[in-house]
């Protein structure tokens, strides 16, 4: 327990699906845990539903599926990423996070039924030799908020490595490592972290999310160790004093990372559903951006309205471009007019942003 | 409407007694829904008598009126007597729980329920599941809930309710104001008679300029010119859109800024023609919808005519602009 991050000691409860008891991913969290004694569910029984709890780490056979895209909106433009599903859920309290909406529970869920995973990403990436992957592991968790744990991306990693047409991102708010050494090829591998403004990052990423500079300082050690590096400004928040937030995290940027470092940058501004919006008033009641201009967009999600969003990622572009960065820009679910506005071109300018991604994860290999 | 029959808790022991109207104690808690008697009511006491007994509690030294206020308030001015059911002795719930069900023959309104509910909360030891069953409340409604919530504001708020100055939709966001801030709100509804969404709306509004701002309900009142606007001699109708519209500007000033300059562009391409011209998706794009509606072929002509004229006009641009700005 003294050798695991802070984020993970609020865990108090471990339950273990029977038919995973005995995986590689069971078998180190009853290493790593071993003042918790795991409740084997038996065969045919699930979990009570409506858990509200975060303390409980549920390792479950896992029956759908691994490898899907993105949940993309209509009318926005998507980048085309696709999601390697390991889990569920994250012990960092993020007032924004999407999860709190998409999920009934707070529950800890990782697939332990690994082999099914290899099985699935085996016949994807065998039957389309040619064809390259983006994928990652952040959509629905943190990539590496249960690694000490679960050693998940590690074994992930040690796995994509027969494939050289995918290249794996890790996104993260948290500073773990300890999967570097598996990495077979740097190029392959694409770790990522969240940025945002520091009145943001210290407000509403409560929890024990690593600070922007620790971020930062993690990347710099991944560049240095060859790899390059994702930043994601998703979501922008607007709020009083926003540009001086984000020029200094753009600042931030420069003095740990050179342009050529950083695979790509996105920028997607604070959007939801509007349950989320109840979510965060009741969860986090002193979270005012909730409060800001926000109108039904295209897609039915709750959006800053479109001249105030504009106004963000053009400050923040114009600033991530002072520093180098260019091409590795792209805004996240916005539609072409927002694209011309802030940056001067649109995906289709660029060959389509799912292409114009890949290319750039791939580091520029087409 | 009195509906003896249904009283299942007297049947065993009520009798009948007569005595001077004046003489029965009127001044129950319970007696919650109690009002003024109708004329009708009046006219046909005075007519034909009384036709139905009133309930009571004899069981002390004075009879207690249980239900029946406005006849015995009748009987009591003309002098009579009043004719009552004896329901034995009863205590606070017993009473209340009689008066809900000697009414039970007529629709009760967001308003009594919170009139009963603050009457059943105050008695020690009440059975809630026989009040919800009496009047009508299922136990996990959202009813229910809103109910629960109202009953958190001060007893003036009832006032509102059961006059339709606030609907009952509201309770849980008026739940959420501090008690300074629920005070400066009143002027909301002293005068004036809110429909639920645009009730829900304003208060909505209202509370997130509050929280963003981190301003008092009153200074965001005064923001919006409430005062002006109701001393200003509106019609109500008119007073409730023109706060509506000075909220939501406070709470939406980019918003509202671009409608009204897109407002202003469309009038003037659009002015003296059949077409009318609007922004469909709240300026998430550049888009603009120009439609009209005609009904014969010398109207389509004629439209025709006057969009190749909107067409040409050098002003068209300011249209679709307003979103990019």
């Amino acid at each position: 327990m003294k050798n695991l991050p802070s984020y993970l000691h609020g865990i108090s409860r471990v339950v273990v699906d029977s038919s995973v008891a005995e995986s590689p991913v069971a078998r180190r969290v009853r290493e790593r845990l071993p003042h918790l004694t795991a409740e084997i569910l038996p065969e045919g029984e699930t979990l009570s539903p409506g858990l509200a709890r975060e303390d409980i780490l549920y390792l479950k056979r896992y029956r759908g599926r691994f490898l899907r895209h993105c949940p993309g909106t209509s009318h926005y433009r998507c980048c085309g990423y696709q999601i390697i599903h390991i889990g569920e859920n994250c012990p960092l309290r993020c007032s924004y996070c999407i999860l709190q909406a998409y999920f009934h529970d707070r529950v800890l869920k990782v697939w332990a039924n690994q082999d099914d995973l290899w099985s699935e990403l085996d016949q994807a990436f065998n039957s389309h030799p040619a064809l390259r992957y983006r994928v990652g592991t952040g959509e629905f968790t943190d990539s590496l908020v249960l690694e000490a744990l679960t050693g998940y991306s590690r074994d992930l990693i040690e796995f994509l490595g027969r494939y050289p047409q995918v290249c794996l991102e890790l996104k993260s708010k948290v500073v773990d490592l300890s999967w570097m050494d598996v990495v077979r090829d740097p190029s392959r591998v694409l770790p990522a972290w969240s940025m945002n403004a520091p009145a943001i990052a210290e407000r509403e990423e409560q929890g024990e999310c690593a600070g922007l500079e620790e971020r930062l300082a993690a990347a710099r050690t991944c560049a240095q160790a060859g790899f390059r590096v994702c930043l994601h400004f998703d979501p922008m928040i607007h709020f009083p004093g926003w540009q001086d937030g984000y020029a200094r995290t753009v600042e931030m940027i420069f003095d740990h990372l050179r342009p050529e470092q950083i695979a790509y940058v996105s920028m997607g501004s604070f959007r939801h559903m509007p349950d989320l919006k109840r979510s965060i008033t009741e969860n986090f009641p002193e979270s005012t951006y909730i409060y800001g201009e926000f109108i039904t967009g295209l897609d039915g999600k709750q959006r800053l309205l479109r001249p105030l969003r504009v106004e963000q990622f053009r400050f923040l572009a114009d600033a991530l471009r002072r520093g180098g960065l260019d091409r590795q820009l792209y805004l996240c679910m916005e539609s072409d007019e927002v694209w011309q506005a802030v940056l001067g071109r649109t995906p289709a300018d660029m060959g389509g942003l799912y292409r114009h991604l890949m290319a750039q994860a791939f580091g520029g290999e087409t | 409407m009195n509906m003896v029959d249904v009283l299942t808790h007297a049947s065993a022991r009520a009798a009948l007694l007569r005595c001077p109207a004046s003489d029965l104690d009127v001044g129950g808690p319970w007696l919650f829904w109690s009002a003024p008697p109708t004329p009708a009511l009046r006219r046909s006491l005075e007519n034909r008598g009384q036709l139905i007994p009133v309930l009571v509690d004899a069981s002390g030294a004075r009879p207690v009126l249980v239900a029946g206020a406005a006849r015995v308030r009748v009987l009591a001015e003309l002098g009579r007597e009043a004719l009552c059911l004896d329901l034995g002795a009863m205590d606070g719930q017993a009473r209340g729980l009689a008066y809900v069900q000697s009414n039970a023959g007529r629709e009760v309104s967001d308003g009594q329920v919170v009139l009963a509910m603050r009457y059943f909360q105050t008695l020690p030891d009440c059975d809630q599941a026989a009040v919800l069953e009496s009047l009508g409340l299922e136990p996990r409604s959202k009813r229910l809930r809103l109910v629960r919530s109202f009953l958190s504001l001060p007893g003036r708020w009832d006032e509102f309710l059961c006059a339709g100055a606030v609907p009952l939709a509201c309770a849980d966001l008026l739940e959420a104001f501090a008690p300074g801030d629920l005070e400066a709100l009143e002027a909301l509804f002293t005068t004036l008679s809110w429909s639920r969404g645009s009730a829900v709306n304003v208060l909505t509004w209202i509370r997130e300029i509050c929280a963003r701002d981190q301003a008092a309900v009153g200074d965001v009142l005064d923001g919006a010119g409430v005062k002006d606007i109701l001393a200003g001699g509106l019609s109500p109708k008119d007073a409730m859109n023109r706060i509506t519209q000075e909220v939501r500007l406070l709470r939406y000033p980019a918003l509202s800024g671009m409608e009204r300059d897109f407002l202003t562009a469309a009038r003037a391409v659009s002015a003296g023609t059949r077409w009318r011209v609007t922004q469909p998706d709240l300026f998430e794009s550049d888009a603009v919808e120009v439609c009209a509606r005609l009904t014969s072929p010398d109207a389509v002509r004629a439209a025709s005519a006057e969009l190749a004229r909107i067409a040409a006009r050098e002003d068209l641009d300011d249209l679709f602009v307003v979103g990019r700005e």
